[in-house]
């Protein structure tokens, strides 16, 4: 059945709280009243709900096609014009375009900064297809990868093509992946399992929810393909509770692909049986570390086990088993079509393909981006992200969540990959990007990460679990200017420690956003210790409030919202702050309007 | 549904494959632009609109795009159709009723031969 | 077995819990998914649930405790009518997350992790939701609320106030 037209809505979780549904339901009630216009209208026009297209911050976005028009932060009230006047009278809606300097956007994305320098290869279907629509994703030569392994390729003639084309682990450790399916190809035949790990737990990473949301086949392939290369025949995924989306597309998809013979017994005639399940996480970061992952669909705590024996020798209940990230997994299919020289084409010679990012917090264009490894950080932060908001500066940005370092500008024409990120005292990690400026603290972030892998750590081991606390009792003294300079050798030492003799990822790396930020931003230590002194007002304890006489209107909001009584003043008079009794929790900051109240 | 032997996921491959191509922007060679000024409106622009996207469907003509515009500028014509094909020169064709849109599809479009006879003169 | 469910009664398992049981009893890695189904149904893990699951599936109370304990997701209390999550995901955190989260406590008056004295919300600070791209991000009831401010907070309040008294 053909449409004339086909109007696509973003559905990522993000875009979904930003009124998408509304808008697809409102979709729908204007044409059919179009009917009285156009007869047959509502037949003519197919409404998909698509995955994430990325371009988060000027969400919900409605594309419409074939003639490509990119409508951006558009609303359930503009559906009546977008049928009457678009899909009705071919009449597009300036106002609802991209608008840049530039001039606006006709068509699609050609005009649009944030998308010039992607190449989504990983997301290639987001934003196209229906997920929930598994013919959409065969038309797009879905499960043609599966079929040509299954009919003309042996399992070592698989692994082989996955270790040519270089693909590196995409969860953050960068190990390479035909090497550990090699690992456990070569253990003796018997019960082996394929494990995806789609507990994305990193703070401002959401990569792999896009994929899971806006491309489930993709993943469900890329397993059953590991599978047959390894030897296994049964598969599950590992999705964090807190992705009930996911989740959804994920039981979906599974369901599709099972109507079909595309999971089960004998698949496609072959004789090749493969069948995955999902297994939920229940909130445990840790569960993203591979072994800790094990123990929890096992049903036990989640502590990562001693390592030898790895998981491709004894995994899951003692059987071999490969754990590979949900962007590696999507990876595969692509692979096994197109070839590994193809891949391997892609890139820097140390780190081959491309890699998505979530690019987030003090940047113009926050959203979902994919870049061929080797694109700078400035060309990401600035070309793709427009810069910093608000004219303020570049004070670092921070990659591999809470397992990397802060990266100051001075670096800004890195070329991205494994290696040069590890030389800079950070990590590539799952794909969290997240851009500081000046009004961000480096201790503060510090003291955010730890306080993070200190709530998560699983208490197993010494190192991290003490070491960490006690990292974090310092970092907390830095911020409220109770700390001495002799405090940060110390926590050079534990980071050391941490770093050597942690049992598992976690704990190895939860001291780098405390090593890296001392690596470039020992000023800032230095300032917080001897001068008591936080330059961007963060830390409360070292920023006083006062009132500029001048500019204070006398409007008593800032007393009579202070919860210590500190400010004192009559009506229409200027006011003053009390500084013994001050508290600094900064309300009558926030709450002048006049601009009255200064930190220093 | 059952389950897909290799030549019925093939097929179906094939099938949907021209489901989502005729769908998709990036793969297209040429654009046919129908106007729906108001005068094209009443004087049968949808309908010209019409044929041709159910023919480039019916003939799986994944490369060639169908859409719509606002008036083009020339009311004594409506309803106008403009066709740009890769490698020739724009042209704006008047007075289309569905009968000279077929043969715009497939003198024009498929053959590459431009039905001068029916261009807007000025 | 009944279905109701009353803060003063002992609470007793449903059919639904039996039935999800009853299917995952002989899978493999069971237990997490089962626990997820009860947290679904009371809201949280009761006491006599565990020792249901407990007889059911031969695993130990103090295994089963020492799961529910391990995991951020499983409450061991009831929650609010009205459960408010704010998420101290980096990007959230960086655009304001926290101040939301003190906005929350001072207008209902109670902390973090507990629940107002009338049982109509609890705050809870949750892990990274994955909506950088619109944060600060709440979620009330489910629904996502993107790019808030503590000037919000109070309305967002009234708003799931009265939805309850309609």
């Amino acid at each position: 059945m053909a449409f004339k037209q086909y109007v696509l809505i973003c559905g990522g979780t993000a875009c979904n709280s930003g009124r998408a549904d509304e808008i697809a339901e409102e979709l729908k009630k204007e044409l059919v009243e179009a009917e009285l216009q156009v007869p047959g209208i509502s037949k003519d026009i197919q409404l998909i709900r698509t995955g994430c297209l990325g371009f988060c911050e000027k969400g919900p976005i409605v594309k419409v096609l074939p003639e490509n028009t990119f409508y951006v932060e558009v609303k359930p009230e503009d559906a009546k014009e977008i049928v009457n006047e678009h899909l009705v009278k071919g009449r597009v809606i300036d106002r609802l375009l991209y608008n840049h300097e530039q001039g606006k956007s006709l068509t699609g994305t050609v005009g649009i900064p944030f998308y010039q320098k992607q190449v989504r290869v990983v997301l290639r279907n987001c934003g196209f297809i229906d997920p929930e629509q598994i013919s959409d994703y065969i038309g797009r030569d879905g499960y043609a990868a599966i079929e040509k392994v299954l009919t003309s390729m042996k399992p070592e003639d698989v692994v082989d093509v996955i270790t040519k084309s270089g693909l590196r682990g995409r969860g953050g450790a960068g190990f390479p992946t035909g090497l550990k399916w090699k690992f456990a190809a070569s253990q003796p035949k018997g019960k082996k399992y394929m494990v995806c790990n789609a507990d994305e737990g990193d703070p401002g990473a959401y990569m792999n929810r896009s994929t899971l949301e806006g491309d489930p086949h993709a993943v469900l392939e890329g397993m059953m393909i590991a599978g047959y290369a390894i030897g296994a025949d049964q598969g599950y995924i590992y999705v964090r509770a807190e992705y009930p989306l996911a989740i959804q597309r994920l039981q979906v998809a599974i369901r599709q692909a099972r109507e079909l013979g595309l999971l089960g017994k004998d698949i496609l005639g072959t004789g090749f049986d493969f069948d995955i399940e999902l297994r939920l996480g229940a909130g445990a970061f840790v569960c993203g570390e591979e072994t800790a992952l094990l123990q929890s669909i096992e049903g036990e705590r989640g502590m990562p086990r001693p390592r030898p024996p790895f998981p491709a020798v004894k995994g899951l209940w003692q059987c071999p088993t490969v754990i590979n990230n949900v962007e590696t997994l999507a990876n595969i299919a692509n692979i096994i079509r197109n070839g590994w020289e193809w891949f391997a084409g892609i890139g820097t010679a140390d780190t081959h393909g491309t890699k998505v990012f979530a690019l987030t917090g003090k940047v113009c264009n926050s959203g979902l981006v994919e870049v061929p490894m080797g694109t700078t950080l400035r060309e990401i932060i600035y070309d793709i992200g427009g810069g910093i908001p608000d004219g303020h500066e570049l004070k670092a940005v921070q990659t591999g969540g809470p397992s990397g370092g802060m990266i100051p500008p001075d670096y800004l024409d890195t070329p991205i990959d494994y290696g040069s990120l590890a030389k800079l005292g950070s990590i590539m990690g799952s794909g969290g990007m997240i851009v500081m400026d000046d009004t961000d603290c480096i201790i503060d972030i510090a003291k955010f990460y730890l306080g993070f892998t200190v709530d998560e750590s699983c208490g197993k081991c010494m190192p991290c679990r003490i070491g960490g606390r006690k990292l974090l009792t310092y970092l907390n003294n830095i911020s409220e200017g109770k700390a001495k300079m002799g405090d940060l050798d110390s926590m050079k030492k534990i980071c050391d420690a941490m770093n050597r003799a942690s049992l598992c990822g976690l704990g190895q790396t939860a001291s780098n956003p405390v090593a890296s930020s001392m690596r470039y931003f020992m000023d800032e230590y230095v300032e917080h210790v001897k001068e008591k002194k936080c330059r961007a007002h963060k830390c409360r304890k070292l920023t006083s409030f006062s009132i500029i006489a001048d500019k204070c209107k006398g409007c008593t909001l800032c007393a009579k919202n202070c919860p210590a009584g500190a400010i004192i003043g009559t009506v229409r008079q200027p006011h003053s702050i009390d500084q013994d009794k001050c508290v600094k929790c900064g309300v009558c900051f926030t709450n002048c309007r006049f601009g009255a109240i200064v930190r220093s | 549904m059952s389950k897909l032997t290799l030549e019925e996921l093939r097929r179906m491959r094939d099938e949907h494959r021209v489901t989502v191509e005729l769908r998709d922007s990036d793969n297209k060679t040429a654009q046919i632009v129908v106007g729906m000024g108001t005068t094209g409106l009443a004087k049968g622009a949808k309908k010209v609109f019409n044929v041709l996207c159910d023919l480039v469907a019916e003939k799986q003509l994944v490369e060639v795009m169908v859409r719509q515009s606002g008036a083009m500028g020339h009311p004594d014509f409506e309803p106008t159709v403009e066709v740009v094909v890769e490698g020739m020169e724009p042209a704006l064709y008047g007075h289309v009723d569905e009968a000279l849109a077929t043969q715009i599809l497939e003198k024009h479009v498929l053959g590459r031969t431009v039905l001068t006879d029916h261009l807007v003169k000025n | 077995m009944s279905d109701s469910q009353n803060a003063n009664d002992i609470v007793q398992m449903t059919p639904v819990l039996q039935a999800f049981i009853d299917e995952w009893k002989d899978k493999q890695g069971n237990l997490i998914m089962i626990l997820h189904q009860v947290q679904e149904i009371y809201g949280y893990i009761p006491r006599e649930i565990a020792i249901e699951i407990s007889k059911q599936l031969h695993v130990s109370l103090a295994k089963i405790y020492g799961v529910v304990t391990f995991y951020n997701f499983f409450k061991l209390q009831k929650a609010g009518r009205n459960k408010i999550q704010v998420c101290m995901g980096t990007a959230c955190y960086l655009r304001g997350g926290e101040d939301i989260l003190l906005e929350f406590e001072k207008q209902l008056g109670v902390g973090v992790n507990a629940t107002t004295g009338d049982g109509a919300f609890s705050i809870e600070a949750v892990r990274c939701l994955g909506c950088c791209g619109l944060a600060p991000v709440v979620v009330i009831n489910g629904n996502v609320h993107g790019r808030a401010t503590t000037k919000q907070v109070a309305g967002l309040i009234a708003q799931y106030r009265k939805a309850e008294s309609v």
